[in-house]
Protein backbone atom coordinates (compact mmCIF):
# COMPACT_ATOMS: atom_id res chain seq x y z
CA UNK A 1 0.00 0.00 0.00
CA UNK A 2 1.21 3.15 -1.14
CA UNK A 3 0.67 5.93 1.61
CA UNK A 4 1.65 9.44 0.27
CA UNK A 5 1.04 11.05 -3.07
CA UNK A 6 1.96 14.36 -4.47
CA UNK A 7 0.77 16.53 -7.02
CA UNK A 8 2.59 19.08 -9.01
CA UNK A 9 2.90 20.33 -12.76
CA UNK A 10 6.03 20.58 -14.48
CA UNK A 11 7.43 20.00 -17.61
CA UNK A 12 3.78 21.18 -19.09
CA UNK A 13 2.03 18.21 -17.78
CA UNK A 14 0.81 17.18 -14.21
CA UNK A 15 3.52 15.41 -12.27
CA UNK A 16 2.21 12.46 -9.63
CA UNK A 17 4.42 11.53 -7.16
CA UNK A 18 3.53 8.37 -4.61
CA UNK A 19 5.64 7.04 -1.68
CA UNK A 20 8.09 10.45 -1.06
CA UNK A 21 8.80 11.80 2.31
CA UNK A 22 8.97 15.59 2.28
CA UNK A 23 12.66 15.56 1.40
CA UNK A 24 12.61 13.00 -1.37
CA UNK A 25 9.65 15.54 -2.49
CA UNK A 26 11.55 18.14 -2.21
CA UNK A 27 14.35 16.80 -4.48
CA UNK A 28 11.77 15.67 -6.82
CA UNK A 29 10.50 18.84 -7.17
CA UNK A 30 13.80 20.51 -7.72
CA UNK A 31 14.47 17.81 -10.34
CA UNK A 32 11.70 18.81 -12.76
CA UNK A 33 12.41 22.52 -12.23
CA UNK A 34 15.57 22.36 -13.41
CA UNK A 35 14.57 19.90 -16.77
CA UNK A 36 12.39 22.20 -16.87
CA UNK A 37 14.73 25.44 -16.93
CA UNK A 38 17.30 23.81 -19.10
CA UNK A 39 15.11 21.44 -21.72
CA UNK A 40 11.89 23.67 -22.56
CA UNK A 41 11.53 24.55 -25.93
CA UNK A 42 9.04 27.85 -24.72
CA UNK A 43 11.98 29.90 -22.66
CA UNK A 44 14.13 32.04 -24.70
CA UNK A 45 16.72 31.62 -21.31
CA UNK A 46 16.60 27.37 -22.01
CA UNK A 47 19.65 26.19 -22.71
CA UNK A 48 17.60 23.73 -25.36
CA UNK A 49 17.09 27.50 -27.06
CA UNK A 50 20.24 28.79 -26.77
CA UNK A 51 21.72 25.66 -28.73
CA UNK A 52 18.65 25.40 -31.28
CA UNK A 53 19.69 29.44 -31.79
CA UNK A 54 23.66 28.15 -31.72
CA UNK A 55 22.33 25.66 -34.73
CA UNK A 56 25.47 25.19 -37.20
CA UNK A 57 28.18 26.13 -35.08
CA UNK A 58 29.84 24.10 -32.47
CA UNK A 59 28.20 24.76 -29.18
CA UNK A 60 29.85 23.14 -25.33
CA UNK A 61 26.90 22.15 -23.51
CA UNK A 62 25.82 21.27 -20.06
CA UNK A 63 26.90 17.74 -19.05
CA UNK A 64 23.05 16.97 -18.20
CA UNK A 65 22.44 18.51 -21.76
CA UNK A 66 25.06 16.36 -23.37
CA UNK A 67 23.60 13.65 -21.35
CA UNK A 68 20.16 13.82 -22.91
CA UNK A 69 21.28 14.34 -26.48
CA UNK A 70 23.39 11.13 -25.86
CA UNK A 71 19.89 9.33 -24.90
CA UNK A 72 18.17 10.99 -27.40
CA UNK A 73 20.44 9.47 -30.29
CA UNK A 74 21.09 6.14 -28.65
CA UNK A 75 16.72 6.01 -28.84
CA UNK A 76 16.95 7.08 -32.16
CA UNK A 77 19.32 4.62 -33.35
CA UNK A 78 17.08 1.70 -31.21
CA UNK A 79 14.42 2.85 -33.53
CA UNK A 80 15.83 3.00 -36.63
CA UNK A 81 14.80 6.84 -36.53
CA UNK A 82 11.15 6.90 -35.73
CA UNK A 83 11.85 8.34 -32.55
CA UNK A 84 14.13 11.46 -33.70
CA UNK A 85 15.06 14.57 -32.05
CA UNK A 86 15.71 17.01 -34.98
CA UNK A 87 12.26 17.28 -35.35
CA UNK A 88 12.30 20.36 -33.52
CA UNK A 89 12.03 22.83 -36.48
CA UNK A 90 9.25 20.88 -37.68
CA UNK A 91 6.90 21.39 -34.41
CA UNK A 92 7.30 25.30 -34.86
CA UNK A 93 6.71 24.96 -38.66
CA UNK A 94 3.28 23.35 -37.38
CA UNK A 95 2.69 25.96 -35.16
CA UNK A 96 3.40 24.08 -31.82
CA UNK A 97 5.48 27.24 -30.60
CA UNK A 98 4.22 27.52 -26.90
CA UNK A 99 3.00 25.65 -24.42
CA UNK A 100 0.36 23.66 -25.22
CA UNK A 101 -2.08 24.91 -23.05
CA UNK A 102 -1.80 28.68 -25.30
CA UNK A 103 -2.40 26.95 -28.66
CA UNK A 104 -4.97 28.41 -30.74
CA UNK A 105 -6.31 28.14 -33.68
CA UNK A 106 -5.63 31.76 -34.88
CA UNK A 107 -5.71 31.48 -38.69
CA UNK A 108 -2.12 31.46 -39.19
CA UNK A 109 -1.29 29.49 -41.92
CA UNK A 110 1.08 26.21 -40.99
CA UNK A 111 4.68 27.20 -42.13
CA UNK A 112 6.01 25.22 -45.25
CA UNK A 113 7.59 22.00 -43.78
CA UNK A 114 10.43 19.62 -44.68
CA UNK A 115 11.68 16.08 -43.40
CA UNK A 116 13.61 16.43 -40.11
CA UNK A 117 17.55 16.98 -40.64
CA UNK A 118 17.69 13.51 -39.02
CA UNK A 119 20.03 12.01 -35.70
CA UNK A 120 22.49 11.27 -38.02
CA UNK A 121 23.42 15.06 -39.24
CA UNK A 122 24.13 15.98 -34.88
CA UNK A 123 27.64 16.04 -33.98
CA UNK A 124 28.40 15.24 -29.98
CA UNK A 125 32.43 14.85 -28.77
CA UNK A 126 32.06 15.03 -25.19
CA UNK A 127 29.97 17.95 -24.31
CA UNK A 128 31.16 19.96 -27.73
CA UNK A 129 27.48 19.59 -29.68
CA UNK A 130 27.23 20.89 -33.34
CA UNK A 131 23.85 20.89 -34.69
CA UNK A 132 23.39 21.35 -38.73
CA UNK A 133 22.55 24.93 -39.60
CA UNK A 134 18.30 25.08 -39.38
CA UNK A 135 18.25 22.34 -37.54
CA UNK A 136 16.41 22.05 -34.08
CA UNK A 137 15.57 20.15 -31.19
CA UNK A 138 13.17 18.88 -28.89
CA UNK A 139 14.02 16.36 -26.18
CA UNK A 140 11.27 16.92 -24.33
CA UNK A 141 9.71 13.15 -24.46
CA UNK A 142 13.50 11.43 -23.93
CA UNK A 143 13.99 14.65 -20.89
CA UNK A 144 10.61 14.09 -19.18
CA UNK A 145 10.61 10.12 -19.12
CA UNK A 146 14.55 10.07 -18.00
CA UNK A 147 13.57 12.55 -15.53
CA UNK A 148 10.97 10.00 -14.00
CA UNK A 149 13.38 7.42 -13.89
CA UNK A 150 15.76 9.80 -12.21
CA UNK A 151 13.02 10.36 -9.71
CA UNK A 152 11.82 7.56 -8.64
CA UNK A 153 15.84 6.13 -7.97
CA UNK A 154 14.94 9.40 -5.20
CA UNK A 155 12.48 7.91 -3.97
CA UNK A 156 13.67 5.26 -0.85
CA UNK A 157 11.06 3.01 -0.17
CA UNK A 158 8.08 1.59 -2.36
CA UNK A 159 6.10 4.08 -4.49
CA UNK A 160 6.07 5.47 -8.28
CA UNK A 161 6.30 8.78 -10.16
CA UNK A 162 4.73 9.74 -13.03
CA UNK A 163 4.65 12.72 -15.37
CA UNK A 164 1.68 13.03 -17.69
CA UNK A 165 1.13 9.13 -17.22
CA UNK A 166 4.60 8.06 -18.16
CA UNK A 167 5.32 6.21 -15.12
CA UNK A 168 8.24 4.13 -13.42
CA UNK A 169 7.69 2.27 -10.20
CA UNK A 170 9.46 1.52 -6.99
CA UNK A 171 7.90 -1.98 -6.11
CA UNK A 172 4.84 -3.27 -8.00
CA UNK A 173 2.04 -1.30 -8.86
CA UNK A 174 -1.45 -1.51 -10.26
CA UNK A 175 -1.88 0.51 -13.26
CA UNK A 176 -4.86 1.97 -15.12
CA UNK A 177 -4.88 1.31 -18.65
CA UNK A 178 -6.22 3.67 -21.83
CA UNK A 179 -9.85 2.03 -22.89
CA UNK A 180 -10.31 0.46 -19.70
CA UNK A 181 -8.16 -2.58 -17.80
CA UNK A 182 -5.44 -2.25 -15.54
CA UNK A 183 -2.13 -4.29 -15.28
CA UNK A 184 0.29 -4.37 -12.73
CA UNK A 185 4.11 -3.29 -13.28
CA UNK A 186 6.18 -5.35 -11.26
CA UNK A 187 9.81 -3.94 -12.43
CA UNK A 188 10.77 -0.93 -14.91
CA UNK A 189 8.13 1.87 -16.61
CA UNK A 190 5.56 1.98 -18.39
CA UNK A 191 4.21 5.15 -21.15
CA UNK A 192 0.92 5.85 -23.09
CA UNK A 193 1.81 8.40 -25.98
CA UNK A 194 -1.19 9.21 -28.32
CA UNK A 195 -1.89 11.24 -31.13
CA UNK A 196 -5.30 13.10 -29.60
CA UNK A 197 -4.83 14.52 -26.19
CA UNK A 198 -1.40 17.04 -27.02
CA UNK A 199 -2.87 18.31 -30.71
CA UNK A 200 -3.74 21.23 -32.20
CA UNK A 201 -5.40 23.30 -35.18
CA UNK A 202 -4.02 25.09 -37.28
CA UNK A 203 -5.40 26.47 -40.37
CA UNK A 204 -8.10 24.40 -39.96
CA UNK A 205 -5.87 21.32 -40.12
CA UNK A 206 -5.48 19.27 -36.80
CA UNK A 207 -2.05 18.39 -36.25
CA UNK A 208 -0.14 16.50 -33.16
CA UNK A 209 2.99 16.31 -31.04
CA UNK A 210 4.29 13.13 -32.59
CA UNK A 211 6.06 14.22 -36.01
CA UNK A 212 6.82 11.15 -38.46
CA UNK A 213 10.53 12.11 -39.12
CA UNK A 214 10.75 11.14 -42.41
CA UNK A 215 7.77 13.63 -43.81
CA UNK A 216 8.22 16.54 -40.92
CA UNK A 217 4.64 16.28 -40.50
CA UNK A 218 2.02 14.62 -37.45
CA UNK A 219 2.43 10.83 -37.79
CA UNK A 220 -0.61 8.69 -39.41
CA UNK A 221 -0.93 6.21 -37.48
CA UNK A 222 -4.13 3.69 -37.43
CA UNK A 223 -3.70 4.11 -33.61
CA UNK A 224 -5.29 6.20 -31.21
CA UNK A 225 -2.99 5.52 -28.29
CA UNK A 226 0.14 3.38 -27.41
CA UNK A 227 1.38 1.71 -24.43
CA UNK A 228 4.36 -0.08 -23.92
CA UNK A 229 6.69 -1.13 -21.03
CA UNK A 230 10.47 -0.75 -20.48
CA UNK A 231 12.85 -1.58 -17.85
CA UNK A 232 12.84 2.46 -17.53
CA UNK A 233 10.41 4.82 -17.96
CA UNK A 234 12.64 6.22 -21.17
CA UNK A 235 12.38 2.72 -22.65
CA UNK A 236 8.81 2.35 -22.34
CA UNK A 237 8.07 6.05 -23.69
CA UNK A 238 10.87 5.66 -26.67
CA UNK A 239 8.81 2.41 -27.15
CA UNK A 240 5.38 3.41 -27.24
CA UNK A 241 5.67 6.77 -29.35
CA UNK A 242 7.81 4.97 -32.08
CA UNK A 243 5.08 2.01 -32.22
CA UNK A 244 2.96 5.36 -32.35
CA UNK A 245 4.97 6.41 -35.46
CA UNK A 246 5.73 2.36 -36.93
CA UNK A 247 1.83 2.47 -37.70
CA UNK A 248 0.08 -0.81 -38.74
CA UNK A 249 3.70 -2.71 -38.20
CA UNK A 250 3.78 -0.90 -34.31
CA UNK A 251 2.72 -4.89 -33.05
CA UNK A 252 5.14 -6.53 -34.98
CA UNK A 253 7.91 -4.09 -34.35
CA UNK A 254 7.39 -4.51 -30.52
CA UNK A 255 7.12 -7.75 -30.47
CA UNK A 256 10.76 -8.36 -32.57
CA UNK A 257 12.05 -6.04 -30.09
CA UNK A 258 10.72 -8.10 -27.27
CA UNK A 259 8.95 -5.14 -25.68
CA UNK A 260 5.23 -5.83 -24.55
CA UNK A 261 2.84 -3.44 -26.29
CA UNK A 262 -1.15 -2.49 -25.72
CA UNK A 263 -2.29 -0.36 -28.87
CA UNK A 264 -6.09 1.31 -28.91
CA UNK A 265 -6.87 1.90 -32.66
CA UNK A 266 -9.33 4.84 -33.38
CA UNK A 267 -12.35 3.18 -32.89
CA UNK A 268 -11.89 2.30 -29.84
CA UNK A 269 -10.46 -1.52 -30.32
CA UNK A 270 -7.58 -2.93 -28.42
CA UNK A 271 -4.96 -5.50 -29.95
CA UNK A 272 -2.70 -6.21 -27.52
CA UNK A 273 1.22 -7.28 -28.89
CA UNK A 274 2.43 -11.19 -28.76
CA UNK A 275 5.05 -9.98 -25.89
CA UNK A 276 2.49 -8.30 -23.77
CA UNK A 277 -0.59 -11.49 -24.09
CA UNK A 278 2.30 -13.80 -23.09
CA UNK A 279 3.11 -11.54 -19.56
CA UNK A 280 -0.67 -9.94 -19.02
CA UNK A 281 -2.91 -12.60 -20.72
CA UNK A 282 -5.96 -11.53 -23.67
CA UNK A 283 -7.08 -8.34 -23.19
CA UNK A 284 -10.73 -9.89 -22.04
CA UNK A 285 -8.69 -11.83 -19.11
CA UNK A 286 -7.05 -8.29 -18.17
CA UNK B 1 99.32 23.97 -45.77
CA UNK B 2 102.47 24.41 -47.24
CA UNK B 3 105.03 21.48 -46.95
CA UNK B 4 108.53 23.16 -45.43
CA UNK B 5 105.80 23.92 -42.33
CA UNK B 6 107.00 22.11 -39.43
CA UNK B 7 105.77 18.90 -38.27
CA UNK B 8 104.68 20.04 -34.64
CA UNK B 9 102.42 23.00 -36.24
CA UNK B 10 100.68 20.19 -37.81
CA UNK B 11 99.98 18.50 -34.78
CA UNK B 12 98.97 21.80 -33.20
CA UNK B 13 96.15 22.37 -35.71
CA UNK B 14 95.28 18.66 -35.62
CA UNK B 15 94.99 18.59 -32.02
CA UNK B 16 93.07 22.51 -32.41
CA UNK B 17 90.60 20.46 -34.74
CA UNK B 18 89.67 17.44 -32.30
CA UNK B 19 89.02 19.74 -29.54
CA UNK B 20 86.72 21.92 -31.69
CA UNK B 21 85.09 18.95 -32.80
CA UNK B 22 84.40 17.40 -29.21
CA UNK B 23 83.61 21.34 -28.00
CA UNK B 24 80.99 21.07 -31.23
CA UNK B 25 79.36 17.58 -30.21
CA UNK B 26 79.33 19.10 -26.48
CA UNK B 27 76.80 22.18 -27.57
CA UNK B 28 74.96 19.84 -28.88
CA UNK B 29 74.42 17.46 -26.36
CA UNK B 30 73.89 20.50 -24.20
CA UNK B 31 71.24 22.21 -26.62
CA UNK B 32 69.23 18.77 -26.08
CA UNK B 33 69.73 18.20 -22.82
CA UNK B 34 68.43 22.19 -21.86
CA UNK B 35 65.43 21.14 -24.76
CA UNK B 36 64.25 17.93 -23.24
CA UNK B 37 64.45 19.39 -19.52
CA UNK B 38 62.28 22.72 -20.56
CA UNK B 39 60.23 20.68 -22.33
CA UNK B 40 59.47 18.31 -19.53
CA UNK B 41 58.82 21.32 -17.24
CA UNK B 42 56.48 23.23 -18.93
CA UNK B 43 54.53 19.82 -19.54
CA UNK B 44 54.86 19.42 -15.75
CA UNK B 45 54.01 23.23 -14.79
CA UNK B 46 52.05 25.00 -17.95
CA UNK B 47 48.38 24.50 -18.33
CA UNK B 48 46.82 23.47 -21.47
CA UNK B 49 50.04 21.04 -22.29
CA UNK B 50 48.85 17.70 -22.19
CA UNK B 51 50.72 15.45 -19.30
CA UNK B 52 48.91 12.02 -20.36
CA UNK B 53 48.08 10.51 -23.70
CA UNK B 54 45.59 12.06 -25.35
CA UNK B 55 41.92 10.06 -25.36
CA UNK B 56 38.84 11.03 -27.40
CA UNK B 57 36.46 13.05 -25.80
CA UNK B 58 33.91 10.89 -25.78
CA UNK B 59 31.90 8.54 -22.94
CA UNK B 60 34.11 5.38 -22.87
CA UNK B 61 32.81 2.73 -25.54
CA UNK B 62 31.77 0.41 -22.42
CA UNK B 63 29.39 3.07 -21.60
CA UNK B 64 27.99 3.86 -25.25
CA UNK B 65 27.15 0.06 -25.11
CA UNK B 66 25.73 -0.17 -21.85
CA UNK B 67 23.13 3.07 -23.57
CA UNK B 68 22.63 1.47 -26.38
CA UNK B 69 21.79 -2.19 -24.91
CA UNK B 70 19.96 -0.74 -22.13
CA UNK B 71 17.91 1.22 -24.60
CA UNK B 72 14.54 -0.70 -25.16
CA UNK B 73 14.69 -3.30 -22.54
CA UNK B 74 11.18 -4.57 -21.53
CA UNK B 75 9.87 -3.97 -17.88
CA UNK B 76 8.17 -6.90 -16.13
CA UNK B 77 4.46 -6.80 -16.14
CA UNK B 78 2.08 -9.02 -14.67
CA UNK B 79 -1.92 -9.55 -14.43
CA UNK B 80 -3.26 -6.51 -12.09
CA UNK B 81 -3.95 -7.85 -8.61
CA UNK B 82 -6.06 -4.41 -6.66
CA UNK B 83 -7.35 -1.71 -7.96
CA UNK B 84 -5.12 0.49 -9.96
CA UNK B 85 -2.94 3.07 -7.59
CA UNK B 86 -1.86 4.85 -11.03
CA UNK B 87 -2.73 5.45 -14.53
CA UNK B 88 -1.37 5.66 -17.32
CA UNK B 89 -2.09 7.73 -20.07
CA UNK B 90 -0.98 9.92 -23.44
CA UNK B 91 1.30 12.50 -22.85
Amino acid sequence: MIAARSEFRAMGCEIVVAGANDFELTRVRRLFAACDRTFSRFRADSELSAVNRAAGLPTLVTPRFAEAVRRALAAAERTGGLVDPTVGASLVALGYDRDFADLADDGTPAARVAPAPGWRTIELTGRLLRLPAGCALDLNGVVKAAAVDEAADIISGDGFVSAGGDLAVRGPTDVALPAGGAVRVVRGGIATSGCERRRWRRDGRWHHHLIDPSTGRSARSPWREVTASGASCLDADVAARAAIIAGADGPAWLDRLGVPGRFVAHDGSVTPNGTWIGMVGEPACI
Amino acid sequence: MPEHEPAAAQSRIAAARRRAHVAKLGMGAAALACFGLGMTLVKANVAGHSRHALRPLDAPPRFQAIVRHDALDRGLLAPAQAAPSATTAQS
